[in-house]
């Protein structure tokens, strides 16, 4: 597969331009893969004639999850509640993309508000595997991940607040990171859980997703929690990381399919070769990450999804009065799942039960961290699992509030912490991908991206589904 | 465990159901409150709450005035605006005053 680096030397050839690039993304979307709700690209050849400009990612076509605001363009965040809204402000990491060069080939679906693990809850519809459309992509960001893996965009943004932007690239053979909460500014992004959102990327190889976390990260005026630290050159990943320890976590071992534990000791075994040393540890509180993380983000979301009153944006459904237009508007504008999640953090919330459920959740993600921190006395990294399973059947768990969130068993944990982690290509089970994920200390982005580059030395993966032809 | 109060939290969270939208949720609520029930079981008489993990700063913008939208851009999403407002329905009735 080319890189970023390997397409903008083809336009320095002159062997391919950057319209004839983004022509071949265009061309590539698939409707009943249903990835995209807003293809934008009229205003991305638009934006190529006017935008001239010299930049990590010039030319380079990518997908922006639906979530993220592109000044002009429609943001649904896959919610019929924001119907019509269209922002009069970019992100931040957009501007920094734009003044990178970047182009927008669209605006990929989501589960609504970024709540799901299977992107099936969309007002838009479902988004279906590449790999298999009987199955799920993955969510939140699935939209994000089928863009990439069936060649309609170089690489894309998503959102992970609980695993969203690593399990998709998991399902969908791809590298997907969720960097240090504070290293990418979330100012444009939609509010779910404004503690554990965190804008991520997702790509076919270390290389590229490095290239654009230099371009957005950093810090930024208009995000308070964004992290005043030095840029680091995260796509410079050739030297191979030596005397480094690796911990295997035995608690994430544990209830997974057979075959997935196989593929990982192999990338395990592969990289030992390499002079790598493994420890096993122990995170004995990991059988607590999903109900505190569903507290907490429930919580978070039931608060900020207040804001969607029908009175400024968004769907509005005449009632009586001003409190039964609200009521009506919320009702017509959600989807069961964010119902049910705000009805869920309205309760954790209130006064008989804060003290039960939402305080003590908090002491748990405290535990939950210092955990983290301790085993990274030993080890500098963290080898597990990206989810316990290939992608699972769609239809197979919509209607199960609780099993929907059994992958982010693998995942939650680092949102509720705030650590980097990436997930990457670790084999095929059948026909579907899975995937590896390494652990990283805070803003220790540039190492977890050196591990995946050496596996991508050693054990190549060879699952890619489609190449964007050349022009 | 008691049952939660499903019209309660709906008025509390603002959001209309029905009835059968009711009957739904009061049982998937019931299910998922059972499932987070779990947290109890962990020791935390010891453990100081969560601020920021390893963020030692949060450094404000400086405070100086930047440019606002317009208030074109900023009415350019509602509905039904009336010059420079936003409109909504008359929220104190007559019969409240």
């Amino acid at each position: 597969m080319k890189t970023i680096l390997e397409y903008q030397e083809q336009f320095k050839k002159k062997e391919i331009t950057p319209l004839g690039l983004l022509e071949n993304c265009l061309e590539n979307i698939n409707p009943s893969l249903n990835a995209y709700i807003t293809v934008t690209g009229e205003f991305a050849k638009r934006e190529l004639k006017k935008n001239n400009k010299e930049g990590k990612l010039k030319g380079i076509p990518i997908a922006i999850k639906d979530n993220i605001n592109i000044k002009g363009i429609p943001t649904t965040c896959a919610s019929n509640v924001l119907k019509g809204f269209v922002p009069p402000f970019s992100a931040t990491v957009i501007e920094r993309i734009e003044k990178n060069g970047g182009i927008f080939t669209g605006k990929t679906n989501l589960d609504e508000f970024g709540m799901g693990s299977s992107t099936e809850r969309s007002f838009y519809g479902p988004t279906k595997n590449p790999f298999d459309p009987t199955k799920v992509p993955g969510g939140s960001s699935g939209g994000s991940a089928v863009a990439v893996a069936s060649g309609s965009a170089v690489i894309s943004l998503g959102s992970d607040t609980g695993g969203s932007v690593r399990q998709p690239a998991s399902y969908c053979g791809l590298v997907g990171l969720k960097p240090t909460y504070g290293r990418v500014s979330r100012y444009g992004l939609v509010a779910f859980a404004s503690s554990l959102d965190q804008i991520g990327i997702i790509g076919r190889n270390a290389e590229d997703v490095g290239i654009m976390l230099e371009v957005i990260a950093g810090y930024d005026p208009k995000d308070s929690t964004s992290y005043e630290k030095e840029v680091e050159d995260y796509s410079n990943l050739n030297e191979i990381p030596k005397d480094i320890k690796i911990g295997i976590p035995e608690e994430y071992f544990k209830q997974i399919d057979p075959e997935v534990h196989s593929s990982v000791m192999e990338i395990k075994s592969k990289i030992e070769k390499e002079g790598i040393y493994f420890k096993s540890v122990s995170l004995p509180t990991t059988g607590y990450i999903i109900p505190t993380y569903q507290v907490i983000s429930y919580a978070e979301a039931s608060s900020n999804l207040a804001r969607y009153d029908g009175v400024r944006y968004g769907l509005r459904k005449e009632g009586e009065d001003f409190h039964d237009t609200i009521r009506k508007s919320r009702d017509k504008g959600f989807l069961p799942e964010v119902k049910r999640r705000i009805l869920v953090g309205t309760f954790v919330l209130s006064s008989e039960a804060i003290a039960e459920y939402y305080e003590r959740a908090d002491l748990i993600r405290r535990l939950i961290t210092q955990e983290f921190n301790e085993v990274f006395k030993e080890v500098d990294y963290l080898l597990t699992p990206a989810t316990p399973t290939p992608a699972f059947p769609i239809g197979e768990r919509t209607d199960d509030p609780i099993r929907m969130h059994v992958p982010d068993r693998m995942t939650a944990g680092v949102n509720l912490a705030g650590l980097p982690a990436v997930v990457a290509p670790a084999g095929m089970v059948g026909k579907l991908p899975i995937g590896y994920q390494i652990i990283g200390k805070p803003f220790d982005e540039k190492g977890i991206l050196s591990v995946v580059r050496l596996v991508e030395k050693v054990a190549p993966f060879k699952g890619f589904l489609k190449e964007i032809q050349d022009g | 465990m008691k049952e939660v109060d499903i019209k309660h939290l709906s008025k509390l969270a603002n959001i209309e159901l029905d009835k059968k939208e009711e009957k739904i949720l009061q049982e998937d609520l019931n299910k998922i409150i059972k499932h987070i029930r779990k947290i109890q079981e962990v020791e935390v008489k010891s453990t100081p709450a969560t601020t920021h993990f390893h963020i030692e700063s949060l450094p404000l913008r400086e405070d100086k005035e930047e440019k606002p939208l317009s208030v074109e851009e900023v009415l350019s999403n509602t509905q039904n605006p009336s010059k420079d407002h936003f409109t909504i329905n008359r929220m104190i009735n007559e019969d409240d005053s």
